[in-house]
């Protein structure tokens, strides 16, 4: 039933129209400067952020460049190109400029390292508005097309959402070359390939998809790209707009891609056989195909030593299971199997809960929500302003709320542990599938106890065990049971016994030595 | 997708569907069984007042309600439990939940005219854990022990529980009774508490009490009928092998003195022979510890004084023993050691002579006891304070 719903909704978010092209016959190269000028001028009627710069190569021919403030280094612009154009020693004979003109430029008068030449007028558009510097000379068909990026970007800086004590400290930022350098820096390999798409019809937003050669899981990167390039959409502002349109199940709670702003996760996903996909304008890469486990694993399980990684691993899976479940045990084994607390702790619970005037599902309810809504107003506040709020937060639902007799001190308790709790896990967007299904867990045991909380468990597991990440089971290597994934599952095993690859994302081939 | 629709219809068919909320519960935390003089049942609850936040207390969990006491004392009279019961859920506003009672007082005058029905009760109840302490009041009404205010524990019956568990005494719940009482053999006991004076001159009134588990209460046919006394107790669990660690403390002739020692470790062996009819019952008595008091002319240093020790010692213990075998044999006739039961296990086809009539059989007994008593260490000093050589050096 549901899936005929689900089946029904999605093409509706896509949107199906046909890009604008400029018809073919007006796509026609010209040699008139003019002419050309007029059709640019055209296009980029009302755009006050396009240059229009005409100048005299050497006095002799005429000559236009054209590009978007902002997007160009125009000292470079000036250094590069306008200046050794402007007052070139050379004689420019009449029959040069008929026949290889453009090709006497490139060579001798344009020092610019990135170049080519093009005669389509929408490639042309398409060129200024990625920030190119357009070049058209009068009576030449071709203009060159040269590459002087500049303008004010964000610098790399460390990760804000995603920290380690140890590990390297650089994240991505917002430029798309910034950011496949981070990952090219960290993998020296010519196996290491980058694919770029362009997406969205309006936005143009160019797309990465990263991956390495022999270890990449083929299907999974074929459909990827299939899928990317079926998508329909005009804007695409950040990487989590890819991932809704291309993931296989919308509607569970628990992500099927790694979003990350750390350059090393992502290298790390790219040797397990992952495919990264980088967006121009957002520092999150998002990787697939992503496991349970992989979501409940940081960088430091792998750069610390063994036994401190493996402990603080325990502690992580520890924590997760709080953030999921105590305020669900609370509730049920205080309204439902009061003979399941040990006798002096029920005792104090009972003191503390007299007087309180909600039964301990509401008060549960009450305090999980204020608590989200806490940690909501948190994200949105600016900076100067949280502070305050933390502690007017903090004082009103932990302190005052509990001398007023509202909640019981236990219930604060417990609500801020799970707070505190939900933030052991290292992924954000895995964290929030945690924290969406606390709620029906909670409804559950204030319905049925315990046995409500195992059905819930049930129910997530079987939904657990039949998500599937571009065909790798999001259990692996639990169900199904692979014996050498099992070393870093629960558990992480020495370095030096992980010489295998997860078999289930790519290659099962040997991590040292040839493939 | 369809199995995870089936799954959320599970919770339906079946669940927990006795949710009651906490300030609607009122925990059991002891109970007593008293019998009126017109022979009618009188349970006491013991239940605690919980107060908390709401009452000004600035949200501290903290006991003592309008009352000023942390707990309260119901009591009612009925024909069995269940009709007393009755009548105490009419005099309280909140629900009863007996999976927390601790401990269950039996009065004695109760005791001594059966406790048959309160087994079947306490047995068949799911309410009720079979992991209850039974504890048979002393000489005197079970309720009593419920109003005796505690200076430490906030609960009285926490008291209880406490002595129970730290293995001093007997201590026997209900699933230990009944088992006992289904074996063959062996006669049931359970700890019994009196109430004593904190300090030793009974004369200085002191405002509370304490309560003491120091003796056994044996049963026979559901019967009180009679006590084993603290040193008794402890020849008894000893010989049963019920006993963890303990204090020996006495006076010995030959070595002039009395020695105090703490014996961690304890064991025992029961061999039953048969000389024709007779029953020949030879307990050894096996002890590990260490000499903590030796008020004795002795050099501590010398193995022949302490192997001394330990041989009186083990003398004076296997006396204690033979004279509780003797209480038992003579006064009630009760195996209260699992003597029978021994037998049972080991010999089976000699128990079968000796099943019929076991209690006679008991009785008419043959004993020996031999206690071994090992000393490794004879604390940090060598030679006794008193020692007249030390003073010279």
């Amino acid at each position: 039933m549901l899936r005929k719903l689900f089946g029904k909704i999605k093409p509706m978010n896509m949107y199906v129209e046909t890009p604008k092209q400029i018809p073919v016959e007006e796509d026609k190269p010209t040699t008139s400067l003019d002419e050309m000028t007029a059709k640019l001028k055209e296009i980029f009627n009302g755009c006050s952020d396009v240059v229009f710069r005409s100048f005299s190569i050497s006095g002799v021919v005429d000559g236009l460049l054209v590009y978007i403030e902002g997007l160009v280094d125009e000292k470079q612009l000036e250094e590069t190109i306008l200046k050794p154009l402007m007052t070139s020693d050379y004689y420019i004979s009449s029959k040069l400029i008929k026949e290889e003109f453009i090709t006497f430029l490139e060579k001798r008068l344009i020092a610019i390292g990135q170049m080519k030449r093009s005669s389509s007028l929408y490639q042309i558009e398409q060129e200024i508005l990625k920030g190119s510097v357009i070049l058209c000379v009068e009576g030449q068909s071709e203009s060159i097309v040269a590459s002087v990026p500049g303008g004010n970007v964000r610098s790399v800086e460390q990760p804000s959402t995603e920290n380690t004590v140890r590990g390297p400290r650089d994240s991505f930022t917002e430029l798309l070359n910034t950011n496949t350098s981070l990952i090219r820096r960290k993998i020296r390999s010519s196996r290491l390939k980058i694919d770029t798409i362009t997406v969205g019809d309006i936005t143009r937003t160019s797309i990465a998809i990263a991956y390495i050669h022999g270890i990449a899981n083929e299907s999974a990167l074929r459909e990827i790209k299939a899928r990317i390039q079926s998508m329909h959409t005009e804007e695409l502002l950040e990487s989590g707009n890819i991932e809704q349109f291309i993931e296989e199940k919308p509607f569970s709670p628990f992500p099927q891609f790694l979003a990350t702003e750390r350059p090393d996760y992502v290298v790390s996903a790219l040797l397990q056989g992952q495919v990264a996909i980088l967006t121009d304008g957002s520092p999150f890469v998002i990787s697939a195909p992503m496991t349970f486990w992989g979501f409940l694993q940081a960088g430091e399980d792998y750069y610390e030593r063994v036994v401190y990684a493996n402990l603080i691993r325990m502690i992580r899976f520890l924590f997760s299971m709080i953030a999921l479940l105590l305020p669900s045990l609370y509730v049920a084994l205080t309204t439902f199997h009061q003979q399941m607390i040990p006798t002096n702790l029920l005792l104090s619970i009972a003191a503390a809960r007299e007087g309180v005037p909600f039964p301990a599902l509401v008060e549960a309810l009450i305090m999980e929500i204020t608590f989200e809504g806490l940690r909501e107003a948190g994200v949105r506040l600016p900076k100067q302003v949280g502070q305050a709020v933390s502690i007017v937060g903090g004082l009103v639902v932990g302190q005052a709320a509990v001398q007023a007799g509202i909640v019981s001190a236990p219930m604060v308790i417990v609500v801020s542990l799970t707070g505190i709790a939900s933030f052991t896990i290292p992924r954000y967007n895995f964290s929030l599938a945690f924290r969406i299904l606390r709620f029906p867990l909670i409804l559950l045991a204030g319905i049925f106890g315990l046995y409500g909380i195992s059905v819930g468990l049930l129910a997530i597991l079987v939904h657990l065990s039949e998500l599937k990440s571009f065909g790798v089971p999001y259990l692996f290597p639990m169900a199904p049971v692979n014996l050498k994934g099992l070393k870093d599952a629960l558990f992480r095993a020495p370095v030096w016994t992980l010489y295998l690859r997860p078999q289930a994302v790519g290659h099962r081939s040997k991590r040292n030595g040839k493939d | 997708m369809r199995s995870l629709w089936l799954l959320l219809i599970v919770p339906l068919l079946s669940g927990c569907w006795d949710r009651v909320e906490m300030n609607d519960v009122s925990f059991f935390m002891a109970s007593a069984l008293d019998m009126t003089d017109k022979g009618e049942m009188k349970v006491s609850i013991q239940v605690p007042i919980p107060v908390g936040a709401g009452s000004g207390e600035g949200g501290k969990a903290s006991a003592g309600g309008s009352l000023g006491k942390t707990y309260f004392v119901v009591t009612s009279t009925g024909i069995n439990i269940h009709d007393a019961e009755r009548k105490i859920q009419n005099k309280m506003s909140r629900q009863f939940f007996k999976g927390h009672r601790r401990v269950v007082f039996v009065g004695e005058k109760f005791a001594r005219r059966g406790i048959k029905d309160v087994l079947d009760y306490y047995s068949r109840d799911p309410g009720s854990r079979l992991r209850t302490y039974i504890v048979v009041a002393k000489g005197g009404e079970a309720s009593k022990l419920l109003l005796n205010d505690h200076p430490i524990e906030r609960i009285p019956a926490e008291d209880v529980r406490e002595l129970e568990t730290s293995g001093t005494g007997t201590s026997v719940t209900f699933r230990d009774f009944l088992m006992t009482q289904a074996n063959e053999g062996i006669v049931p006991v359970m700890g019994a508490v009196e109430l004593f004076s904190p300090t030793v001159d009974s004369g200085n009134e002191e405002h509370f009490r304490l309560n003491s588990l120091s003796s056994t209460a044996v049963f026979k046919n559901y019967r009180l009928v009679g006590y084993l006394n603290d040193i008794e107790t402890r020849s008894m669990n000893w010989i049963k092998n019920k006993l963890d660690q303990t204090i020996v403390a006495e006076k010995l002739l030959r070595a002039g003195g009395n020695v105090g020692a703490v014996l961690n470790s304890t064991s025992s062996r029961i061999v039953t022979t048969f000389n024709g009819d007779k029953v020949l019952i030879h307990i050894v008595l096996n002890g590990t510890g260490v000499l903590n008091e030796a008020n004795v002319d002795m050099d501590m240093s010398n193995p022949k004084n302490i192997s001394d020790i330990e041989r009186e010692l083990g003398e004076a213990i296997a006396g204690q023993a033979l004279r509780t075998v003797k209480k038992a044999q003579t006064e009630w006739k009760a195996d209260v050691f699992g003597i029978g039961l021994q037998l049972h296990r080991f010999q089976p086809n000699a128990w079968k002579k000796v099943r019929g009539n076991w209690d006679e059989t008991f009785a008419g007994a043959e004993v020996s006891v031999k206690a071994n008593i090992k000393l490794h260490r004879a604390g940090i000093i060598t030679d006794s304070l008193t020692n007249e050589r030390t003073e010279a050096k």
